[in-house]
Formats: C-alpha cells, structure tokens, sequence
C-alpha cells in the first residue's frame, strides 16, 4: 500500500459537483507556492536563474488563473438560470412596445381605408383605382 | 397627468349625463395609475450602475495586460501564456457579465423604452386618420363629416389610444416587477464576484475579483523581485524605469484592496437591490416618493464607486 498520495483519485459520480471552496484551496496552495519564489529569484546569481524563477512563478499563477476562471463560470452557471426569468420580462416589455406599434400600422391602415371609402365616394375610377392600390399597398407592408 | 387634464376638460365640455358618466369612469379608472417615468428613472439608475461596474472589469482587463507584458518581457519568455491568462479571465468576466450586467443593460433600456412617450404616442398615426375622416366626401364634394366633428373624432380616438398604451405600460411594469427576485439574485452573483456573500455558489471563498488582485500582485512582486536584484546589476537604468512600471500598477492594485473599490460595488449593488424592494412596492404608485428617495442613494453609491476608481487612475 502506498502512501495517501500515491493512491488515485475517486472517479466522479452522477451528482458530484465542483464548488467553489474546494477550488478555493487549490488557487491558495499554487498562489503560497508562487509567492515562495520572490525569495529565489531576488536572490539568483545569475539573470537566466532569475527569469526561470520568474517563469516558473507565472506558471503556477497561470493555473491559479485558471482555477479562478472556473470559479467564475460556477457563479456564471448559477446566474444564466436566473437570468433567463428576468430575460423574460424583459421580453414582455418589447413585446408591449411592439403591440403599440401593430395598434399604429392598423391606425395607418384605417387612414388608407378612409382614403379609399372616399375615393369610391366621387365615384371617379382613376380616384379608386389609386386609392385601391394604395390601400393594397398598405395592407402588404403591415403583413410584412 | 396630461391624460387626466384631457379628460376633466372633456368633463367640462360635455352636456349629456350618459357622456358625464363615462368620463368618471374613465377618471376612476386612471386614478391609479403607474408612475412610468419612475420606472425610466429606475431604468436609468440600473443603467448607471452596470456601466459603472463594466468600466472596473475593463479598468481589471487593461491591468492585467500590463502586468502580462512585464511578465513575458522581464522573464524573458517565449510564449504568451500570462498575455493568454487575461484573456481567458476577461471572457469568464465577459460570460458573467452576460448573465448579469448585459440583462440590467437590457432592463434599463426596456424600463427607458417603457417611460419614453415617443415609443407610445400614436398621436401622428390618429392625425392620418383625422385628415382622411375629413377627406371623406359625396360624390358633389360635399364634405360628408364636418370640421369640427374631425377635430371631435380625433379627440375621442387619441383618447382611447391613450388609456390602451397607458394599460400597456402598467402590464409592462407589473411584469418587471414580478421578476424583482430575480433581479436581486442576479445582483447577488455579480456582488458574490467582488466581496463575500452568503448566498452566493462560491460562498465562504475568496471572492474571484480579491483572487485576482492577489494574482497580479504575487505576479509583480516576482517581476519586482527580479528587477531590483540580478537584472538591475546587469541593467540598472533599464530595471528602474521597469520598476517605476511595477509601483504604478501596484499603486491600482492598492485601491482596489477589500476596503476600497469592491467594497463600494459591493455598496452600490446593495443600494441598488434595496432599490428593486422599493421599486416593487411603489412601482405602480401615481407618487413614489420613498422610491425617488432610494434611486438618489443609488446614483450616491454608484458615483461612490465611479470616483474610487478614477481617484485609483491618478
């Protein structure tokens, strides 16, 4: 039997869930690792030793990164359900403006309605016919 | 207001006990009406406060850049990887911001469309009527309906449009305010980011953002580390301008420590939920005066964190 450390993680089961604090213990471990550098690379003897310290630092914050991303993706996972129910509300307000514009391309179909009515009232075919086509013109642009 | 200005004078005009009636009643009905202009006022509110907080995500991104190029120059690296680390943070930023501060952005625009009477009025549509009521005539050209009838019409026609749009807008608000919850948990997440909160996913951690500052400050403190010893033997003028680098982007770090700029979101986003509270109950009121109150504590709180972060630029 080897030691704790040498035995393999547990596979995931259905259920398990990343959470924040076990992510949290992670990027404080590399974070504490990185900051032990400072006292290497302030003190190498030679430039290629510091900047290789100070590569490998960035390394380490460079999976801390990466640890920190996902943290940020939990809260942004919790947040797409939520926002999605205020999403909808929104979508009702645009909805209602758009209701106010199909009240008003009927009021201007009204308008090209009377306008025909009227042209039918001089009884003069020319009149009618442009009126007609303008209503028929109208009636194609609020279906549209 | 105007509408029920409208509606006495019509009270005033008409003779008939049957038109008396519906005029009260139509009076009655409006009695309750919502404030829609506290709505855009909110809207606005909501607006300020997410632009205020995007500009510290991108204050954040432009940061973490620089520090990524001292990092690849001073260590001397052939890759891009702190230059790829910002990336990559700024699009978990970008994806929360999606879920958070891209539906205020949207609440705010909706709550502006609801209390601008240019998207409601039908008064230019109602005036195309009126003029083809007019042009209505016999086949002598005798006008069918009489001038001051047209104008009667006309009155009568912009009164109902109003009454309807004003009943879409109160269906609108109401439905807002039906997501009021929502709204504060989304404001709770986008808080958990900055300072702790109870409720949040990551709950009892380090909130992302204070991570992040302790990142780039291990970060330059190894770049500084560096600079002060062997590379300033071999290249002293060049490491202290390097280092004057290093203070200033320390200096902006400083400011957003846990007691200074996410603090302040942190205030703002708080300010702002109570704001959601007062919004819920006064929302519909004719006069929302406790909600005007809460909304200039938020533009307060808002402006608040505004001027940390410019004070933390200079």
């Amino acid at each position: 039997m080897g030691s704790n450390s040498d035995m393999p993680s547990p596979i995931a089961a259905t259920g398990d869930m990343i959470k924040g604090a076990d992510l949290q213990q992670s990027i404080a471990t590399l974070n504490a690792r990185s900051a032990s550098l400072n006292d290497d690379i302030r003190n190498a003897q030679t430039v290629e030793d510091a900047q290789q310290a100070l590569r490998m630092q960035q390394d380490l914050l460079s999976q801390a990164t990466s640890l920190l991303t996902a943290q940020i993706n939990l809260i942004s996972g919790t947040a797409l359900v939520t926002a999605d129910q205020v999403n909808a509300a929104i979508t009702y307000t645009d909805a209602k403006i758009k209701t106010v514009t199909m009240v008003s391309k009927r009021l201007a179909l009204t308008a090209k309605l009377l306008d025909f009515v009227a042209a039918v009232f001089t009884g003069n075919g020319t009149e009618m016919f442009a009126a007609a086509k303008d209503l028929k013109v109208a009636l194609d642009n609020t279906s549209a | 207001m105007q509408l029920i200005q409208t509606l006495t004078n019509h009270w005033n005009r008409v003779s008939n006990q049957v038109g008396r009636v519906i005029t009260l009643i139509l009076l009655v009905g409006l009695s309750g009406c919502a404030n829609i202009k506290a709505a855009g006022t909110f809207g606005a509110a909501t607006g300020s406060m997410s632009t205020t907080i995007r500009s510290e995500l991108d204050v954040m991104d432009t940061l973490c850049l620089q520090r990524a190029e001292l990092a690849i120059n001073v260590g001397n690296r052939d890759d891009d990887v702190p230059r790829q680390d910002c990336k990559n943070f700024k699009a978990a930023e970008g994806r929360l911001g999606q879920y958070t501060l891209d539906v205020f952005d949207a609440l705010s625009t909706a709550l502006n469309n609801l209390a601008d009477d240019k998207d409601w009025s039908l008064s230019s549509d109602i005036s195309n009527v009126g003029t083809s009521i007019s042009n209505l005539k016999d086949k002598n050209g005798v006008q069918l309906v009489k001038p001051e009838s047209v104008g009667a019409v006309d009155k009568v026609v912009n009164l109902i449009a109003d009454i309807a749009t004003a009943k879409l807008r109160r269906d609108a608000v109401k439905h807002v305010i039906a997501s009021s919850d929502s709204m504060k948990e989304l404001g709770d997440l986008l808080k958990s980011f900055f300072v702790q909160t109870a409720t949040a996913p990551i709950s009892g951690t380090t909130p992302p953002y204070q991570t992040w500052i302790e990142i780039n400050q291990i970060s330059l403190d190894g770049i500084d580390a560096a600079l002060a010893g062997v590379l300033h033997k071999q290249e002293p003028i060049r490491a202290r301008e390097l280092r004057t680098q290093v203070k200033d982007l320390r200096v902006q770090l400083a400011a957003r420590g846990p007691t200074g700029i996410p603090l302040r979101i942190g205030e703002a986003i708080d300010t702002w939920k109570t704001s959601v509270d007062t919004f819920k109950q006064e929302g519909l009121e004719s006069d929302p005066k406790t909600l005007y109150t809460q909304l200039r504590e938020l533009a307060k709180t808002t402006k608040g964190v505004k001027d940390a972060i410019e004070a933390a630029r200079n």
